[in-house]
């Protein structure tokens, strides 16, 4: 602590230097003035007084040069002066200056960037009052861990449970608004009344929903800010105002605060963020059954202040238990699964961003042991001006701050040149991280992230310079300044030093490149797989029928053949369908079936229910293993059919010979016409689940996915396409229009692991392979004489190269050799990402070695190169 | 002429300025090295080059502190007062020195 004030009031000194000096200036004069004055009241005269005077008291200039160096000392004395001390030297050798700078930017640049990311994503706290208290509450049995809640649980939690402040529901339901004379489709989430409060937030304008309002067919909103903005110009005389929403008028009630954040889900539900436009009340007026039996409706609580997330799980199953007694067919085996919200909002991402900081922070020791390798060369190459200095009484301290000096120097040039890389290469990250990926809005570089590159480069090159600098006071001046160029002993317990810290380096690289191997062989493996159907050359879009415009079945299906034969008739379309969903886009609607003659016993089957047109099969590019697919035949009057996947016929019917048997579902016999290849939910998925298709014609949705194939590019044909919808419903607004083949990519979120971790190895690997060319360089120098004797005594150049070679090479295998044990054991913490590879791949551990090798040489061959050019007759004249 | 510095036993110095501060209450440069040189009937002559890194020193220990102000002949100068950090450390220097003075002057004339 008085270390510190001391610190500061020389700092302030050193600062207002100059008027201190004059301060002290005057005040001496003072002195020696009333020295004077009293010698003269003594007797003595003028001259002969100031004569008295100055032998007393000492002259001001004398006096004043003790006050000056009294002012700087202390336990900071001299830092400037070693700051430029330590500019000088590294302008005086700039190539190490350039590598270590350089290497240490690079770093600390991947670092900034990783670092905005797993700010954003992980440690940002959500845009909530006391976030730590929300949790996202389930319904959880063996079959479905994380099921949404029934409303009956929603209701029976809301007035029994002992631990929460709150519950509320959720559920994504769009709209489509009608403004400026356009109609347009908005994701909207309809909420019970408590959504607001349990969040802690209020609207900005009008009023939030009544319980009274929680009805099907209320027709309130409210308006997200931006919605209001963009829409309706920020207009404040919009509540109260009747806006046509789904082709009827709705009352504008009230506006979101600006900037307020859905909390997300998987489910039904848009991401967490600003991502919802317009919010209405959730109807929970629904039939007796209904009440219990479905689950489209998402949890969000606040459980009591100091309630563990664990006591309000255990209280709600309670509650869940109860309800199992009353309705043991909706309920039995059921629990309540509470989870924190910011988990909930993670969720997969999480594996990922972790690995990515990991990866990170790998890179970074790098840096540090790179760093510190290049220190060390620097203080065995002054070792005779350090030792003078230690032999003129340089403390253990001042002696460390020569080398720390230079590093933090080193460490602030890198630190602000790696901020301005990672500026410069920030767009490119936003366009790596995959579009779903949880509060990607969060990733920005702020100042946090500019402080957090500063730090890493000064932490960095401090832990760098703390080995050298304890080396160097270890020293024995004698020595040291006996030591002539010629003679390399002195140097050697250096270089064994260095030589092992390159080695961790390279086996440090050796980490990331074997993971990013095992990722690039993961998603070479999963590009060959099988997904069940081809994405290229496939536009999407999607289409809400909504009430009251098509209120009954029949317009629906009747709407749906009409646009079906707009979009195939379109030019250069070779298939076009109206279906459910698309792969890999998060479908998950599941209802249970039975099989004809199955006993009662046991839980009933549940597979994946889905609808398509004739025209699906070829539009998606799905595979047909038996039977047919729905065709124009299967009307709503014909007989009820449906098609399923392998997964589903292996499971209940005994595979092929599931075509021409019976499943009972929805109320119906439906004979199954048809066998699909599998298509899992994402594409890295184990297996796909049971899965079936409806005739859309006999079971019509109004959540409609357009598909259609075409020869060229899918995008051109978007406008075409919503002329043709157009053609049939002008206020049918089209949404979501999109490739097949960007919505797969951003399905795997390998691909952003895969482009972080190729990247890393890459800068890891460089690292260590200026690392292997700074020691080997070093080396060269210091035996330059040594070397140009043997070549004089008849060394071939040959020789020296391979003998110069061989050493970078030795560390190289050393570093390898202890990567092939890191390496597998490191990927095996990853192996979330991993895809039908083993951390033990036999591939990757062939070709992980080679690739690290490879770098290995690259930087051996420089030096190795330098050394069989030497001149004999020039090194030998040196003394 | 003496030569003060070589008389000084280290730290006492720091100590005599503080004790004259507080017996004498804020004062200036000169008064001190006089007052000093008066109390020690002559012995101990501080010259600026000694005295003033030492008030450089109090002062950035937090033991002093400096103002200018003006003097009854009417001049400015650079007026030293003690903190109460200083008073503290008088104390606790006064207290130390008197207990090594005591233990000093038991061995000297001890009997072994």
């Amino acid at each position: 602590m008085r270390v510190l004030r001391e610190f500061f009031w020389q700092l302030a000194a050193l600062v207002r230097r100059r008027r201190l000096d004059g301060e002290s200036k005057a005040e001496l004069q003072f002195h020696l003035d009333m020295e004077a004055a009293a010698a003269k009241r003594r007797g003595l005269p003028a001259g002969e007084a100031r004569r008295e005077a100055r032998l007393r008291a000492g002259t001001v200039q004398e006096a004043l040069e003790r006050v000056r160096d009294e002012r700087g000392a202390g336990p900071f004395d001299g830092t400037l002066t070693d700051l430029r001390q330590a500019a000088v030297a590294l302008r005086r050798s700039p190539s190490f200056a350039l590598l270590a700078g350089g290497a240490l930017a690079a770093s600390v640049a991947v670092n900034t960037l990783i670092f905005t990311v797993v700010y954003g994503v992980v440690l940002r706290p959500l845009p909530y009052p006391e976030p730590e208290r929300l949790v996202r509450v389930f319904e959880s049995t063996q079959r479905q861990p994380r099921f949404p809640v029934s409303i009956l649980q929603y209701e029976e939690t809301r007035r029994e449970n002992r631990t929460l402040d709150g519950i509320a529901l959720y559920t994504r339901g769009d709209l489509q608004l009608m403004h400026d004379n356009r109609a347009e489709r908005m994701t909207a989430v309809a909420i019970t009344e408590d959504f607001l409060p349990v969040l802690g937030a209020t609207p900005a304008l009008g009023r939030n929903f009544t319980a009274s309002e929680m009805k099907r067919g209320t027709r309130v909103l409210m308006l997200s800010h931006e919605t209001w903005k963009t829409r309706f110009g920020a207009d404040r005389g919009i509540i109260g105002r009747t806006v046509r929403v789904n082709r009827q008028p709705w009352t504008v009630v009230g506006v979101m605060p600006a900037g307020f954040e859905h909390v997300g889900g998987d489910y039904r539900s848009p991401a967490q963020g600003d991502t919802v436009a317009l919010w209405y009340p959730l109807g929970l007026d629904l039939p007796e059954q209904a009440r219990r039996y479905w689950h489209f409706t998402n949890a969000v609580a606040r459980v009591k202040r100091g309630t563990p997330a664990a006591a309000a799980e255990g209280d709600l199953t309670r509650i869940v238990d109860d309800l199992a007694s009353r309705y043991p067919d909706s309920y039995r085996g059921a629990r309540a699964r509470v989870e924190p919200l910011a988990e909930a909002v993670l969720g997969r991402s999480g594996a990922t961003v972790w690995l990515v900081a990991a990866a990170g922070a790998l890179v970074m020791l790098i840096a540090c042991v790179n760093l510190m390798g290049l220190s060390i060369a620097r203080t065995v190459a002054r070792r005779r001006e350090l030792s003078v200095r230690q032999a003129l009484g340089g403390g253990a301290w001042r002696l460390m701050r020569v080398v720390l000096s230079e590093n933090l120097l080193l460490g602030l040039a890198g630190g602000v040149l790696g901020l301005a890389l990672a500026a410069a290469a920030f767009p490119l990250l936003r366009t790596v991280i995959p579009a779903e990926f949880p509060r990607l809005h969060e990733v920005r570089l702020t100042w946090v992230a500019a402080l957090f590159a500063l730090s890493c480069a000064m932490a960095t090159s401090v832990a760098a310079s703390v080995i050298p600098a304890l080396r160097q006071t270890r020293v024995d001046p004698k020595e040291g300044m006996g030591e002539t160029r010629a003679v390399t002993g002195g140097g050697r317990g250096a270089v064994r030093l260095r030589s092992a810290l390159i080695a961790a380096e390279i086996a440090l690289s050796s980490v990331l490149c074997f993971g990013a191997v095992l990722l690039v062989r993961s998603s070479q493996l999963l590009e060959e797989r099988d997904h069940g159907f081809s994405p290229g050359g496939v536009l999407t879009f999607q289409l809400e029928l909504t009430a009251p415009a098509y209120n009954s079945p029949e317009s629906a299906a009747r709407f749906a053949a009409e646009l079906a034969r707009g979009l195939q008739s379109l030019p250069k379309v070779k298939a076009a369908g109206l279906t459910t969903n698309v792969p890999w886009s998060g479908w998950d609607e599941n209802t249970t079936f039975d099989l004809p003659g199955r006993g009662m016993t046991g839980e009933s089957p549940e597979a994946r229910f889905q609808a398509a047109d004739a025209g699906t099969l070829a539009a998606l590019g799905m595979r047909l293993r038996h039977g047919r697919w729905m065709e124009e035949r299967d009307q709503a009057n014909t007989t009820p059919v449906v098609v399923v996947n392998e997964s589903l016929a292996r499971s209940y019917y005994g595979g092929a010979d599931a075509v021409g048997k019976v499943m009972q579902v929805w109320g119906k016999d439906r004979t199954i016409v048809g066998v699909v290849a599998d298509i899992r939910d994402r594409p890295a998925d184990a297996a796909a689940k049971a899965a079936f298709w409806y005739p859309l014609a006999q079971v019509p949705f109004g959540s409609l996915k357009a598909v259609i194939r075409t020869e060229g590019d899918p995008l051109a044909l978007a406008a075409p396409a919503r002329a043709a919808v157009a053609e049939i419903d002008r206020e049918l607004p089209v949404a979501e229009v999109r490739s097949l083949d960007d919505m797969a990519a951003a399905a795997s979120e390998r691909r952003f692991a895969l482009w972080v971790c190729e990247a890393f190895a890459a800068l890891a690997m460089g690292l260590s392979a200026v690392g292997v060319y700074g020691i080997l360089a070093y080396l060269v120098e210091q035996r330059r004489r040594e070397i140009g004797l043997r070549i004089a005594l008849g060394a071939t150049r040959g020789h020296v190269l391979r003998v110069t070679a061989l050493t970078g090479l030795r560390l190289g295998a050393l570093g390898i050799a202890a990567g092939l044990v890191l390496g597998p054991a490191a990927a095996g913490m990853a192996r979330g990402l991993l895809f039908g590879v083993s951390p033990w791949d036999g591939p990757t551990l062939l070709a992980a070695p080679v690739i690290l090798l490879l770098f290995t040489v690259a930087g051996t061959l420089g030096p190795a190169w330098a050394a069989s050019r030497l001149d004999p007759t020039e090194t030998l004249r040196e003394s | 002429m003496t030569n003060e510095t070589a008389s000084l036993l280290p730290g006492t110095l720091d100590l005599m300025v503080l004790q004259a501060l507080a017996a004498l209450g804020p004062q200036h440069g000169y008064t001190i090295a006089a007052r000093i040189e008066q109390v020690s009937n002559g012995a101990i002559q501080l010259n600026m080059g000694t005295l003033y890194p030492a008030m450089v020193r109090l002062e950035r220990r937090g033991f002093v502190k400096a103002k200018w102000q003006t003097t009854e002949t009417n001049r400015r100068a650079r007026f030293y007062a003690l903190t109460e950090a200083g008073r503290k450390q008088l104390s606790i220097e006064k207290a130390e020195w008197q207990r090594m003075a005591g233990i000093l002057e038991r061995m000297l004339a001890g009997n072994w």
